[in-house]
């Protein structure tokens, strides 16, 4: 029986996920048709224009279906999440704003040029609005992630008993949260690895039905270059991410790993079945038929070898690690939810106080909110195994992220070997399968790394502060439950509309001259 | 200035005028919007705080109220 919780977190899931499908192709075919019309600018070859024209059509069915999935999540903040959209106060509307204005003036201006705007302005001037939107779906992207990112590890402002919220007290910190950066980095690139990927699978769809070879050449081999840029910077960014990880969310990485007992030098594991049996404190192996990189998580998380990282039942048992890698005892899970309910006790006395007009006793429990507001959140857990998020997907999901984007790496340098060098191999029908085969592998690559990062952070809505059991709103299952199947149509419906105006656009497209029709 | 404004209108006249797939994605954005604006957030997601309380004073007890009570 699902709890009002889970079903709210189903519904969240279910939009991320959904309005997740949209954006990193509109990231990243955004980059892909800048790239093809510089080198129409070029070359000046029209040719160049056309294909520049379809994969600018593909970019646009894209952005009109998925333009406003988005908003969705803030509808359910405000339903769903009440005491949660409360209490993050500017820190999450700030960014949220800055990244709507982006978006309107993006839309209103440079996608009109880049669309409405061919022989009407200068070429130069239509090359810089596409420059400018391919910047500016990235900024746009760049203000989500910085809220996401302060949930992640939030820094950067002060608790207000009084109006109950946090007040941002330092906007750089939150615009430059090193996780932030990390992980708008990480997601733009795989913006680029996705798309890159979609543009080979498509073009591999036109040389199968051998149609437009010509122009299904250029563009794999634009695909492959982009794909390829893309998934390396994704790697590079993914493995920063680790350490960040290491650093803010341990309980994360353990879970990535199904680590439950740390040690120095730790293996990172290749292959495993997981032991669902396994829970933090008991005796039970934690993973069958386990093939492990020797020293890997260690480097992974700290890049050294000779270092410790810590698994569930030392986090929960106090045993954790400095930002300079050190091991260090430090408050264990018991503890924290002690304090955390120390921290709420003295909010409890802030309010009776307040109710009293005492302003010398509000201060002395706003004090004492201050002392332990770190650990605030845990004053929501009944037991530390509260703490621990759900260990089996998040392992198997940073797996299934890990060999699927090895696997993109191999198809962008395949795909690449083949437009440089052996060009026969275009004419082949088990790589044009490949390529088409590879199109829904690189959207599941993109949600595992999605579901990692966001089921690995459970119980927390907001890292330390606020869990998931807090943060909701007085609302009932049954209405959530009603809600979660509406979307589910809604958005599903959107996708076949998406799939089926792309495949008719392509197939009309493949039937004639890409160039001729442009 | 004048000429800028004329021709900026001429782009976007012209523009969508002159759509094919465009007119299709029109409709479904209009669709899209109005299911999302006139139905899901009138009828099933109001701002809960905004819709139960007047001031920012008393959406901040009701959240403190909810916060200090046991889970």
């Amino acid at each position: 029986m699902m709890s009002v919780v889970d079903w709210s977190r189903a519904q969240f899931a279910l939009t991320a996920m959904y309005h997740w499908l949209f954006v990193p192709l509109t990231i990243g075919l955004a980059l892909v048709v800048a790239v093809m019309e510089t080198i129409y600018y070029r070359t000046r070859q029209e040719r160049w224009k056309g294909i520049t024209k379809f994969w600018m059509t593909l970019f646009g069915i894209n952005f009109a279906i998925g333009v406003a999935t988005g908003i969705i999540l803030e509808f359910e903040f405000g339903t769903n999440w009440s005491n949660y959209s409360w209490f993050v106060g500017d820190i999450f509307g700030a960014p949220l704003a800055i990244e709507g204005i982006f978006a309107f003036f993006l839309e209103a201006t440079f996608v009109a040029v880049m669309f409405f705007g061919w022989n009407r302005v200068s070429r130069g001037f239509h090359l810089a609005s596409t420059w400018l939107v391919a910047l500016g779906v990235s900024l746009s992207a760049l203000w989500i992630l910085v809220a996401n990112a302060w949930m992640q590890n939030p820094v950067g402002m002060q608790f207000d008993p009084e109006q109950m919220r946090n007040v941002m007290d330092n906007f750089c910190e939150v615009a430059f949260n090193a996780v932030a950066m990390n992980k708008f980095f990480h997601a733009v690139a795989s913006g680029w690895t996705l798309a890159g990927v979609f543009v080979i699978g498509v073009s591999c769809w036109m040389l199968w039905r051998k149609s437009n070879i010509e122009a299904a050449r250029d563009s794999l081999k634009v695909g492959a270059w982009v794909g390829f840029a893309g998934i390396i910077f994704t790697m590079w960014t993914g493995d920063g991410s680790a350490v960040q990880v290491a650093k803010v969310q341990p309980m994360k990485l353990a879970a990535m790993e199904g680590l439950y007992d740390g040690k120095v030098g730790q293996e990172l594991v290749g292959f495993g079945i997981l032991n669902t049996d396994k829970r933090p404190g008991d005796d039970l192996e934690a993973i069958h038929c386990e093939i492990s990189i020797p020293y890997g998580l260690s480097i992974l998380a700290n890049h050294d070898p000779n270092t410790f990282v810590p698994g569930i039942n030392d986090l929960i048992n106090g045993i954790a690690l400095t930002p300079e890698g050190d091991t260090v005892r430090t408050v264990s899970y018991a503890e924290r939810i002690a304090l955390g309910r120390d921290a709420r006790q003295a909010l409890r006395d802030y309010d009776t106080a307040r109710h009293a007009g005492d302003s010398a006793a509000m201060s002395a429990a706003d004090a004492r909110i201050r002392d332990n507001f770190k650990y605030f959140g845990y004053a929501y857990l009944d037991k530390p195994e509260d703490a621990v998020p759900p260990v089996a997907l998040t392992f198997y999901a940073f797996r299934v992220m890990v060999v699927l984007g090895g696997y993109l790496l191999l198809l962008c340098i395949l795909a690449i070997f083949a437009c440089k060098w052996k060009t026969s191999w275009l004419e082949k029908p088990w790589l044009h399968w490949v390529g088409i085969i590879s199109i829904p592998i690189v959207w599941i690559c993109s949600q595992a790394g999605w579901i990692v990062a966001e089921v690995g952070r459970q119980p927390w809505v907001i890292q330390d502060l606020m869990p998931t059991n807090a943060a909701i709103s007085d609302v009932t299952s049954g209405s959530v439950q009603f809600t979660f199947w509406m979307f589910a149509v809604l958005f599903t419906a959107l996708l076949i509309a998406e799939i089926s105006i792309m495949l008719r656009y392509i197939g009309k497209a493949s039937k004639s001259d890409i160039e001729a029709t442009h | 200035m004048k000429n800028f404004l004329k021709s900026t209108y001429r782009m976007y006249r012209d523009g969508f005028r002159s759509m094919t797939v465009g007119r299709t994605l029109w409709i479904v954005i209009a669709v899209k919007l109005a299911i999302l604006f006139l139905v899901v957030k009138m009828f099933f997601f109001p701002d809960r705080l905004q819709q139960d309380y007047d001031t920012d004073a008393e959406r901040a007890d009701a959240v403190r109220s909810e916060l200090i009570k046991d889970k």
